[in-house]
């Protein structure tokens, strides 16, 4: 784990004494990693903002829990996550999940089609990557997003979902794995001509 | 077969992850070269890698540090008003808060029961949501209300404000007369 930043620990010092301020900063300093957590992990904006505040507020409240040794943004992340898959598992209770359909998981790519005032290339792939992310279970999911989006190791990705190194590989390969099936699938409809489908880096 | 299969894709993701030996990304690519659904199996984890790698990290909205602040200063300004209270009136609230939870209890089952059972048919299965749903919101848009007008009498008035909360299993029966009315299942 990376050394304990200096300025947020006396920022965290500050807040725990109720110093809304040193809380602002801390806000400010991490609201885009914490929103981009909540973004991918629940594929839409007006809930991720939501989210992103109910976890400050909850880090806010609980500031005496955090251990001082370990990294201020790998715990903040870690309760945004915990936060997310609460929502999640709230909201299957609403809708049948796409998960063991490889099918409708590539039909449902239609939907990561961009806008034209959309349409520019780093747009696109992130919708489509979106798209992609939504079709795995939140816990996998949960281990492509610490992994790529915030290029933490298998340990401490272990670490922070409080299981071992070879279940986080298990699960990055398992994830990787069927989203190559959703490609291979979305490839084949794409031969048949419907290149609504494609990926944003192949179709040229 | 299965296992060599196993094996392969194994290979693959590590090679993915930049974790292979030189020994066994000569082996690798050595399956690639003779073995086409290998090799396409292979260029579509890099595809998902690549694609993943590209994806740029969101941006929160302009306004959302704002909007957390004053959320906060909301919250730290309602807690304060509370801890104003004589601890016996919060104690009271608190004991009142309680047994609301535990009334509500039974209720939550039923909900659960009744999503549980009718989840064989579509139809009656959707019919028990949009009920559930509609009751659950009732029951917690007068509970909120019965709550913040008890909070709100307690800094004046303290015994008001419990006998406020008292009426809470009085709302939750009519809520369960109400339920009780509805053509659910069968």
């Amino acid at each position: 784990m990376p050394e304990v930043d200096p300025v947020i620990l006396e920022w965290v010092t500050l807040a725990k004494s109720g110093d809304q301020e040193a809380f602002a900063e801390l806000v400010y300093l991490f609201q885009d990693p914490v929103y981009n957590l909540c973004y991918r992990m629940l594929g839409e904006s007006g809930e991720a903002e939501d989210a992103t505040q109910e976890t400050f507020l909850r880090v806010f409240k609980n500031l005496d829990r955090y251990d001082t040794t370990r990294p201020f943004k790998t715990w903040l992340l870690s309760i945004a996550s915990n936060h997310c898959i609460d929502r999640l598992r709230k909201r299957r209770m609403h809708f049948v999940s796409l998960d063991d359909d490889p099918t409708a998981a590539a039909l449902s790519l239609r939907s990561a089609e961009p806008t034209p005032e959309q349409a520019t290339l780093s747009g696109e792939i992130s919708r489509y990557v979106q798209g992609l992310l939504l079709q795995l279970d939140e816990h996998y999911r949960l281990a492509v997003v610490y992994r790529y989006w915030y290029q933490y190791s298998y340990a401490e990705i272990a670490e922070m979902m409080d299981t071992t190194e070879s279940a986080i590989k298990s699960r990055l390969h398992r994830a990787r794995k069927k989203l190559a099936e959703i490609l291979a699938i979305a490839d084949d409809f794409d031969v048949e001509g419907d290149d609504r489908l494609a990926d944003p880096v192949t179709k040229g | 077969m299965a296992e060599e299969r196993r094996q392969r894709q194994r290979i693959m993701q590590e090679a993915i992850d930049g974790q292979l030996s030189e020994e066994t990304a000569r082996k690798l690519f050595d399956i690639l070269g003779r073995d086409q659904s290998a090799a396409r199996e292979y260029d579509r984890l890099q595809r998902v890698d690549s694609l993943l790698k590209r994806a740029p990290q969101q941006r929160a909205p302009a306004r959302l540090a704002a909007a957390i602040m004053a959320r906060l200063a909301q919250r730290v300004q309602a807690e304060t008003a509370l801890a104003d209270l004589p601890p016996e009136t919060q104690q009271v609230m608190m004991l009142c808060l309680s047994a609301s939870m535990m009334a509500m209890m039974p209720m939550m089952e039923a909900a659960s029961w009744l999503v549980l059972h009718a989840r064989r048919d579509p139809a009656v299965l959707s019919n028990v949501m949009l009920e559930t749903i509609g009751w659950m919101t009732l029951v917690t848009d007068a509970l909120i209300q019965l709550l913040e007008d008890a909070e709100n009498r307690a800094r004046s008035e303290p015994e008001i404000a419990t006998a406020t909360l008292a009426l809470t299993p009085y709302l939750l029966r009519s809520m369960l007369d109400y339920l009780d009315e509805l053509p659910l299942i069968g």
